[in-house]
């Protein structure tokens, strides 16, 4: 049962936020001002007034390891930004759960912040989405190029962070993977030269994108997509969210 | 003595007292009204309090974030209300009492077990207020008493005006019989 044992003060520190294409991001700085580190730090839920929340997916806990004593955990998180007013303040609620001498202890964490102006990003974005669907004891994913047509933004490598033993179940033909089956899975086009057939073109989607696992239930995980740039013939843009995965074990 | 010598001599005098007075301390304070509180499962509770600010500087109640920690995730869960409703706090203030927090009741642990958690607040410049503990009490569920359901009260009746009827029928003189 829980109880007040040692005094745990965590605030959330500043926050980076980019207001874009109806879409609000916000890099969100957790810090243990404490003298005791907390284990297994995750976040459970992350709120924003009445926005809808696009990532995190609403579920899945995203794991940030270890919270040391006097450290800083980050994370990021988007919502949509329609119904929201430029200028107003709404209330951004962190909840988490970490554990202390094996018990598990809630965190929640609250700050208001004033949405900004839509600005143009600081970096430009790769348009692109990653969509999971998932069944018992399978992870199924897509990946959707949404730049505009006649983009050189080619959707080339595919990359996920696990936390459990997991099998690559699924490659989607002309493209590889690398794994070592319990930390990471990267799958890249077989492409070499142009005209790069198999990477993923404006408007088109793959799927196929396959892991399996003993786990039944899932965790929020970091993904990145990466483009190859079709003009210059090198890498292109790159965009990161969270996905779910396989869950570890307690 | 002049007069400029004595505006001199009272001048360094304040100047000196000020330098002996404590400064002032910057604090922001939260007292809830209530420290401790019993729900049953699935009941939402709003803790109310006061804010005083003793910041030097002058706040708005969103210039204001609470944070809670130590407390059972799978039985409670808390809820900033402070500042949601947006209105000063000036320097040297005391509010009325306001919404600080809500807490729900998600579901009650083997017994009565009181279930304590921790808060402060932090404003805008980094004051931070004094940690406090607040402590739930999730009592079960109690079943409500036995109350007849509305078919059997009507039954009960029912049998009760048949009763004062046969009674009312052999109090009644037969025919003939002159009684």
């Amino acid at each position: 049962m829980a109880s007040v044992t040692t005094p745990v003060q965590v605030i959330l520190g500043d926050l980076g936020m980019e207001n874009y294409e109806n879409e609000l991001r916000v890099g969100i700085s957790i810090i243990n001002a404490s003298t005791v580190a907390l284990a297994n730090f995750r976040l459970t839920d992350i709120g924003l007034g009445a926005a809808k929340a696009i990532n995190p997916p609403a579920g899945p806990p995203l794991y940030l390891g270890t919270l040391g004593a006097h450290g800083t955990a980050l994370a990021a998180a988007r919502f949509s930004s329609a119904g929201l007013t430029a200028g107003a303040k709404y209330l951004l609620s962190v909840r988490a759960v970490y554990q202390l001498d094996g018990v598990n202890y809630g965190l929640q964490l609250n700050k208001y912040i004033t949405l900004p102006a839509p600005a143009l990003p600081e970096m430009p974005r790769l348009r692109a989405r990653m969509v999971a669907q998932t069944v018992p004891n399978y992870w199924n994913y897509t990946l959707v190029n949404d730049e505009a047509p006649g983009s050189t933004q080619w959707l080339a490598s595919f990359s996920v962070q696990v936390a459990a033993p997991v099998a690559v179940t699924g490659t989607p033909p002309g493209w590889s993977v690398v794994t070592d089956n319990i930390s990471y899975v990267l799958w890249t086009a077989d492409d070499f030269v142009p005209p790069y057939v198999h990477q993923v073109q404006p408007g088109q989607s793959l799927g196929g994108f396959q892991l399996m696992s003993a786990s039944t239930s899932s965790e929020s995980s970091p993904a990145t997509v990466a483009a190859w740039d079709q003009t210059i013939d090198t890498g292109g843009r790159t965009i990161g969210d969270y996905l779910p995965t396989p869950a570890r074990r307690p | 003595m002049t007069v400029s010598a004595i505006k001199r001599f009272i001048f360094a005098s304040a100047l000196l007292l000020a330098g002996l007075l404590p400064a002032q301390a910057i604090e922001l304070r939260v007292t809830p009204a209530l420290s401790s509180v019993t729900l049953t499962p699935g009941e939402r509770v709003i803790v109310a309090g006061t804010i005083t600010n003793l910041t030097g500087t002058d706040l708005l109640t969103n210039d204001i974030f609470l944070s809670f920690s130590a407390y059972a995730p799978d039985y409670l869960q808390i809820d900033q209300l402070l500042g949601l409703d947006e209105f000063a706090l000036p320097d040297r203030t005391i509010s009325d009492e306001i919404a600080l927090f809500s807490i729900i009741a998600l579901g009650a642990p083997a017994g009565a077990t009181p279930l304590p958690f921790e808060f402060f607040a932090i404003d805008i410049n980094g004051v931070v207020s004094t940690a406090q503990t607040f402590v739930v009490v999730i009592a079960a569920d109690t079943p409500p008493a036995d109350v007849p359901e509305p078919a059997m009260a009507l039954l009960f009746l029912m049998g009760a005006g048949c009763l004062y009827i046969r009674t009312r029928q052999r109090r009644r003189p037969m025919p003939g019989t002159g009684n």
